[in-house]
């Protein structure tokens, strides 16, 4: 309704002027930074070198590796996110008692700050003192106590799972919502021709909520991408570099090393994961709609 | 069978599998608990049972003392270097911060909100998108130009810098939230409104910010848990101790003094999150139904 066609625009404008400045202009600003050879302690090295720093983040095998560990990250994240969101989802669609206890506090892990959650699990995965080490030990699991967060070894999954943690309740919460959308008489109707619970669960109920699913999985792998804090708070991408992904070691970089143009490329490495997770967003988007 | 014939069916199974189904949920309910409430316990542990091997499961002399502490009472710890971090400051910056921001936040959006829901104007549907994508960069890749941009408007070291910060990044959300909600309140109310006399500026007020208030509601207590729980900016835009907000100051905690002090970390953690617990326990019905249909109907 309405006919002064300027009005809608006078309504965003403000808001799409606060993006324009500080969003958009910036990731064009990091654009250009990443063709520069900046360095915030030598002078006059703000100047366009073309792919040159693109070359030398290339063949920094340290680098390399954090950009693929980037994408590891996202994939095992938000993986384990929806295995265990699909079953806890799965599970609180029913009317079972025990839901009403779990609904109430289901949201507390995710509305936690990151830094309380990575402040809670650093504690609990303690090498000496960890309550997780006392527990598999007591369980004789292991026979002593690992420095989870400590160790090569462990470090990365470890600190993906404290992510997986804080993404679960709302995995399972946007999951749950969406199988109470699965018909009731199909559900029946599949029962009467004798399917099992398994059955019914892949054949009916999964192809039901597919399209909810992918978006799901979408919002979580950009979760899953975006996340610092947790990691720099755990770990500080350590040890030995770790659990760095771009964004923890970007933030380094930045605070620390100063080589504002390698900054600027892993910038554009960053981006160019989300723009293509983007991407897939967009696809499943239009076939929805 | 009759219908009748299935519920006994039903029922019958159900009684075979209540235990597998109680153990279920509460194995769920421990593994989303059971962190939180360590947390909780080990803020109550006095220094000389934190430590205590093999780990204690109950504080046996639970004590309030580490609380106290954060709020600069007693406690004769004269060392403790929480004495001298003055976290309740920290608390009123964050509480500054995230609540100027909301109201900003929630505002712009609703009347944004508003153009995308009930107006069909050319670019919409680009511009909606637009904003999915704007939500999706993760802070750090676009830290450098903010920072450069921020300390030539001289903010380096200003609350505002984090307000305006926090703000524009809350915006895409909170607008995507709204037009969804505002899509659902029905437009006849107010072109009802509008035919009685009431001009669009009055119907907004008295149509949409009513009916709409629990999405807008939403809108706000969603973006109050960003702006509160903000780390990698309010890092370092913000560098004198007296105008840290709460997550910068429990990290300097945990980087500073690691975990010889947990039970003072912990008190720390716990009090910077209680805000948020009991903001979502208030409106957690709205919260989730509106979230849910708001980010997965999009």
């Amino acid at each position: 309704m309405g006919k002064k066609t300027y009005i809608p625009f006078v309504l965003i404008g403000p808001v799409y002027l606060l993006i324009m400045l500080f969003i958009a202009y910036p990731v064009i600003e990091i654009i250009r930074i990443s063709f520069t050879s900046w360095h915030f302690l030598i002078p006059n090295s703000d100047v366009f070198v073309g792919f040159e720093t693109y070359k030398a983040v290339l063949n920094d095998p340290l680098l390399i590796k954090i950009i693929w560990r980037t994408i590891l990250w996202m994939l095992m994240g938000t993986a384990f996110s929806l295995l265990l969101g699909l079953a806890i989802g799965y599970f609180l669609s029913f009317d079972y008692p025990i839901n009403r206890v779990l609904r109430a506090v289901i949201i507390l892990p995710w509305i936690l700050p990151p830094v309380v959650t990575a402040t809670i699990w650093q504690w609990m995965l303690n090498g000496k003192y960890g309550v997780i080490n006392d527990i598999l030990v007591r369980m004789h699991l292991i026979p002593e106590g690992v420095p989870w967060l400590a160790q090569l070894s462990t470090a990365f999954i470890a600190v993906n799972m404290v992510l997986v943690w804080k993404n679960v309740p709302l995995v399972s919460l946007l999951l749950s919502a969406a199988f109470q959308g699965v018909p009731e008489d199909m559900l029946e109707a599949a029962k009467i021709d004798g399917a099992n619970g398994w059955q019914r669960f892949w054949r009916i109920v999964f192809p039901y909520i597919k399209g909810i699913f992918s978006s799901v999985a979408v919002i979580v792998s950009i979760w899953c991408i975006q996340q610092f804090t947790i990691i720099w708070i755990a770990t500080q991408g350590g040890p030995a570099n770790a659990t760095h992904i771009l964004p923890t070691y970007i933030y380094q970089m930045f605070s620390q090393n100063y080589q504002f143009g390698k900054l600027g490329v892993l910038s554009i490495f960053n981006l160019l994961i989300l723009v293509i997770t983007a991407i897939v967003y967009l696809r499943l988007f239009r076939k929805q709609h | 069978m009759t219908t009748a014939g299935w519920k006994t069916l039903t029922n019958l199974k159900k009684k075979t599998r209540p235990v597998l189904i109680n153990l279920f949920g509460i194995a769920v309910i421990i593994y989303c608990l059971f962190p939180i409430l360590w947390l909780f316990i080990s803020s109550l542990k006095p220094k000389s049972e934190l430590f205590d091997l093999p780990i204690r499961y109950f504080a046996q002399n639970p004590t309030l003392d580490y609380y106290g502490r954060l709020f600069g009472l007693g406690g004769p710890g004269g060392q403790n270097i929480v004495n001298r971090l003055p976290f309740l400051i920290y608390l009123k910056n964050s509480f500054f911060v995230a609540g100027i921001s909301v109201i900003i936040v929630v505002f712009l959006s609703a009347v944004a909100g508003y153009a995308f829901s009930r107006y069909h104007f050319r670019g919409r549907n680009g511009l909606l998108l637009s904003l999915i994508v704007t939500r999706m960069l993760p802070g750090p890749a676009i830290m450098l130009p903010v920072y450069v941009m921020i300390s030539k408007l001289g903010l380096i070291d200003n609350l505002w810098s984090l307000i305006l910060v926090h703000t524009v990044f809350g915006l895409p959300m909170g607008i995507w939230l709204s037009t969804s909600f505002i899509d659902n309140i029905p437009i006849e109310l107010e072109e009802a409104a509008i035919i009685d006399g009431c001009s669009r500026v009055g119907a907004f007020f008295r149509i949409i910010l009513p009916l709409g208030w629990i999405g807008l509601a939403t809108v706000g207590i969603f973006h109050f848990l960003g702006s509160w729980s903000e780390f990698a900016f309010a890092s370092i835009l913000i560098e004198s101790q007296k105008l840290r907000t709460a997550p910068v100051g429990l990290a300097e905690f945990i980087f500073n003094i690691q975990s010889a002090q947990f039970n003072q970390i912990g008190a720390a953690a716990i009090t910077m999150s209680l805000p948020l617990i009991v903001l979502f326990m208030m409106i957690q019905k709205q919260f989730v139904r509106g979230f849910v249909s708001g980010s997965v109907k999009g």
